[in-house]
């Protein structure tokens, strides 16, 4: 082979045509193997060099005390959480209770909107004919209000004034609310007595439940406040101390500036840079001050709340008309000792916590990967760079398009490769791998508006509103991205799984069928079991397509960066989620080369890049496998 | 070798060609809010006068005009919150200077789904929801359902100053659901019964949905200095604007057949 490179003809510095063609070729190869080389470095170099930075902002968080005023935020949630439930047991009780009566005072509040807004002129007018008292203008002005009140009644909708349908069976209490309406006089405002009665009949019938509420609502008030004085606080250190850290900055690039300069533009810069009030230590110990001297306010709140919540839930009904209002009872009383204890933990950690403690090294790694929140917009309290919940999504996701594509992608594999005519076999195999050319933009589109719309739409039904996470009411959530995603990688997967059924030897099945196996009991004993290990390759490599798919997940995936709600067990599959490759397109626009923000990005990049690389490392390992088996 | 020399000059030719031939263009990035909408249609009517300027908008959010006039890839940044301290004292620290052009008033219209019987809602209620203290719609007084929270993602402009303005600059909910852009988060209201979001003035009449009163105010152009939710949109340069850029901030900012426009588009224009 080597001579035929070597032949005779024109040569340029010594070197055949056919020489330079290999070495084209050759460059070509070392050309993307070196990018590809590049493209690691440049992650690597960007994405560790997050670990210092977070590192020092974890430090930062320490010296100004939002760690400490993250334990109130966490003991609070907790708290709101209760308070939330209890509230809408609350409601669905008054509800089951008093429905027609809250119908009605909701109904009057509607119709009373209508009438100011409509007939404001006529209201106006009416006033004024009133102040003035000439009999013949007010009769005049008296009749023009009450025919326009009328009209607006008689024209008011049912749906919207009774938007909740408390009337819709109540035919009499609806015509006494019309009624009502009709005689509703908007300048002396006077609520009618049959919606005082209404509102009576609601304050007395529920006064045990909401005392109770009461109770339970005001429970956390003194915690609330402190975390809202310590929150200010502690935003307004943080925000100085990065002041002071940035007018440093300037007055460095200044004065490195001037050097450049000559005369008097120098001074002028010299003299602008030494104006800026920069401090060489920034007055942690001092900022900090107050909330360290909080400790014992935080105490006696937390001891409050305490005290509060559990005389609040065991003063909370027991005999119920609402069944979801005694499920969420329930839920309450279960969810007390919890929090309980929660809240004591939290409490000896605070008390156990110091300003100046240094900040551990591994904690700058462990709360990234074992971080469950990702926030970062830079108005908020502050940035926080958990990786978890962008993984899970990620997996989940994963996980639910694989579910979809290996029976549709093997079956299709097994079929059209064994059981199937070749006629059969002419258009199925080309239009399986059509399905590739559709733009995922296009499939993302697809997500939103027609499979999106129909999940939510058909999974009301009864046939599948059992199903785990069923009815659903986001049309963006992971099983509507999961299902694009197989559409994705069902052509990759049924492709490389038809190479792997076509490379086991034909001899194989020849020998099974002569034995008189029949046609199907050779591809599951004899056929599938020779490809295994290339049909697993291909299951892999289908992986690696969907993980590291972008515009679809991001587009349909529903982008809420939280870990999954695990109270509803298999249900996670239809709530929302965002992803390792969502993120990073979602927020690279905004971030500024080199700060914290933009690491974490390339961070994210770079664990993408690994999870990829290990996947087709894999794939590759069992398909060098099935080379020695066959 | 001539051959290659030709090959090389027409491959040169070729690739300098679009340069060569390109008239002035001006990159304008930000603000969803603003670009989406508004931007493009001055652009329309600047492009009729006659200019042959031409126009580059990129619209993913407020944060992405900071990051590009740093870096220098935009000649004007779109935003729909004043710029903050920390994004200003970036520049300095690079020896540029950030300049200010007020673009219009906007009110952020908190949208419901039409069937879900809302009509107002509190300041302190809205605060709730946003950051997750209120998680049902019975809390309400509505139909039981578990509230779906939709947001602009962190690079928008109006994603920050909602926190300010609606929330007391507390964090939002982490169950909240962030959208790229208005139109995403009217459509998805509109789609999900048990959804709440917020939009520009420019992106409330959609099918499906309403705009809720807050502390008794709807938002509409002529309750403006009652809403509580109104916040001024804003142009941005790097340094003060010079040539086709000044040319155009001064029509899109000051003369009447902008003013109409930015009218028109649901927005209100700076007096």
């Amino acid at each position: 082979m080597a001579n035929k490179f070597q032949s005779k003809g024109r040569r340029l510095f010594g070197v055949g045509i056919q020489g330079w063609i290999k070495g084209f070729f050759r460059g070509n190869a070392g050309v993307s193997m070196g990018v590809i080389f590049l493209i690691f470095l440049f992650l690597v170099f960007e994405a560790v060099r997050f670990f210092p930075d977070h590192h020092r902002e974890l430090k930062l968080v320490r010296r100004t005390g939002q760690e400490y005023v993250d334990f109130l935020r966490r003991e609070a949630r907790g708290y709101q959480e209760i308070s939330s439930y209890t509230n809408q047991a609350y409601f669905q009780e008054l509800d089951a209770r008093f429905g027609v009566q809250r119908g009605l005072v909701d109904g009057f509040e509607v119709l009373q909107g209508m009438i100011e807004d409509g007939a404001e002129p006529d209201i106006e007018a009416l006033a004024e004919a009133r102040d003035v008292s000439d009999p013949v203008a007010l009769r005049a002005a008296e009749k023009r209000y009450w025919g326009r009140v009328g009209e607006i009644v008689d024209s008011a909708e049912r749906s919207s004034v009774d938007s909740f349908g408390r009337l819709s069976t109540e035919e009499s209490a609806w015509q006494s609310l019309l009624q009502a309406a009709r005689r509703y006089d908007a300048v002396e405002e006077e609520t009618p007595d049959i919606i005082l009665a209404a509102e009576a009949g609601m304050e007395s019938g529920m006064a045990e439940f909401r005392k109770a509420k009461a109770m339970i609502s005001s429970a956390g008030s003194d915690l609330k406040n402190l975390r809202d004085r310590l929150v200010r606080i502690a935003s307004a250190t943080r925000k100085d101390a990065e002041t002071n850290y940035s007018l440093g900055m300037r007055k460095k690039a200044l004065l490195e500036g001037s050097g450049k300069l000559d005369g008097k533009a120098r001074e002028e810069q010299v003299a602008e840079a030494e104006a800026l009030k920069v401090l060489d230590q920034f007055p942690f110990e001092v900022r900090v001050q107050p909330i360290i001297d909080s400790h014992d306010e935080h105490q006696k709140a937390a001891e409050h709340l305490k005290e509060q919540l559990k005389k609040g839930i065991a003063a909370l009904p027991t005999e119920f008309s609402s069944e979801a209002s005694k499920r969420l009872v329930m839920k309450i009383r279960e969810a007390e000792p919890a929090y309980l204890e929660a809240l004591d933990q939290s409490l000896e950690e605070a008390s156990e916590w110091t300003w100046n403690e240094e900040v551990n090294w591994s904690s700058s790694v462990s709360r990234f990967f074992l971080g469950k929140e990702w926030k970062t917009a830079s108005g908020g309290w502050r940035q926080l760079y958990g990786f978890l919940p962008l993984f899970t999504g990620s997996v989940t996701i994963s996980m639910i398009a694989l579910c979809f594509a290996l029976p549709f992608s093997i079956g299709a594999a097994i079929y059209v490769n064994q059981l199937s005519s070749r006629w059969e076999r002419s258009f199925m195999k080309p239009a399986i791998e059509m399905i590739q050319a559709i733009p995922s933009i296009v499939l993302g589109f697809f997500g939103i508006m027609v499979l999106g719309n129909m999940l939510v739409e058909y999974s009301d039904s009864p046939w599948v509103s059992w199903l785990p996470g069923f009815p659903i009411t986001e049309r963006l959530n992971m099983l509507n991205a999961g299902m694009l995603l197989a559409l994705m990688a069902i052509p990759t997967i049924f492709t490389l799984c038809e190479d792997a059924l076509n490379n086991v030897p034909r001899s194989f099945s020849e020998a099974s069928l002569a034995l008189g196996a029949s046609r199907f009991q050779t591809v599951q004993r004899v056929v599938v079991p020779a490809a295994i290990s290339g049909i697993l390759a291909a299951v892999l490599l289908g992986l690696g397509r969907i993980i590291g798919e972008t515009m679809v997940v991001l587009l349909v995936a529903g982008n809420r960066i939280a870990m999954p709600d695990w109270g509803d067990g298999l249900g996670i599959i239809t709530q929302p989620s965002h992803t390792m490759t969502g993120i990073i397109a979602q927020e690279m626009g905004e971030v500024s080369e080199g700060t914290l923000h933009y690491r974490a990005l390339f961070l994210i990049g770079l664990v993408l890049f690994v999870i990829s690389l290990l996947i087709n490392l894999s794939a590759q390992k069992l398909t060098k496998r099935l080379g020695a088996h066959v | 070798m001539i051959k290659k020399t030709i090959t090389a000059f027409a491959l040169g030719l070729l690739f300098s060609l679009p340069v060569a031939a390109d008239p002035e263009k001006l990159v304008i990035m930000g603000s969803d809010t603003l670009g989406s909408k508004l931007v493009l249609q001055l652009k329309e009517a600047y492009m009729t006068l006659g200019s042959d300027t031409d126009f580059e908008i990129s619209a993913e959010g407020s944060s992405q005009a900071f990051a590009n006039l740093l870096a220098g890839e935009a000649d004007i940044g779109m935003s729909s919150r004043d710029a903050q301290e920390e994004e200003a004292n970036r520049f300095l620290a690079k020896g540029k200077k950030l300049v200010e052009h007020a673009a219009g008033w906007d009110m952020i219209a908190v949208i419901v789904n039409e069937k879900k019987g809302v009509r107002k809602l509190t300041l302190k209620e809205i605060e709730g929801i946003f950051t997750g203290d209120i998680m049902d719609w019975s809390e309400l007084g509505g139909k039981p359902g578990k509230i779906s929270v939709y947001t602009r993602n962190t690079a928008s402009g109006t994603f920050q100053i909602f926190q300010r303005l609606a929330m007391g600059g507390r964090d939002y909910s982490a169950s909240s659901q962030k959208l790229a852009g208005n139109e995403q988060i009217a459509s998805e209201v509109a789609a999900n019964e048990n959804g709440i979001g917020y939009v520009g003035l420019a992106f409330i009449d959609k099918k499906g949905l309403r705009a809720v009163k807050v502390d008794g105010v709807s938002p509409s152009p002529k309750n403006k200095g009652k809403y509580p939710l109104a916040r001024k949109l804003f142009f941005y340069t790097a340094g003060e604007p010079k040539g086709s850029v000044k040319k155009f901030l001064d029509w899109a900012t000051k003369s009447d057949a902008a003013k109409e426009i930015v009218a028109k588009v649901g927005f209100i224009p700076i007096k």
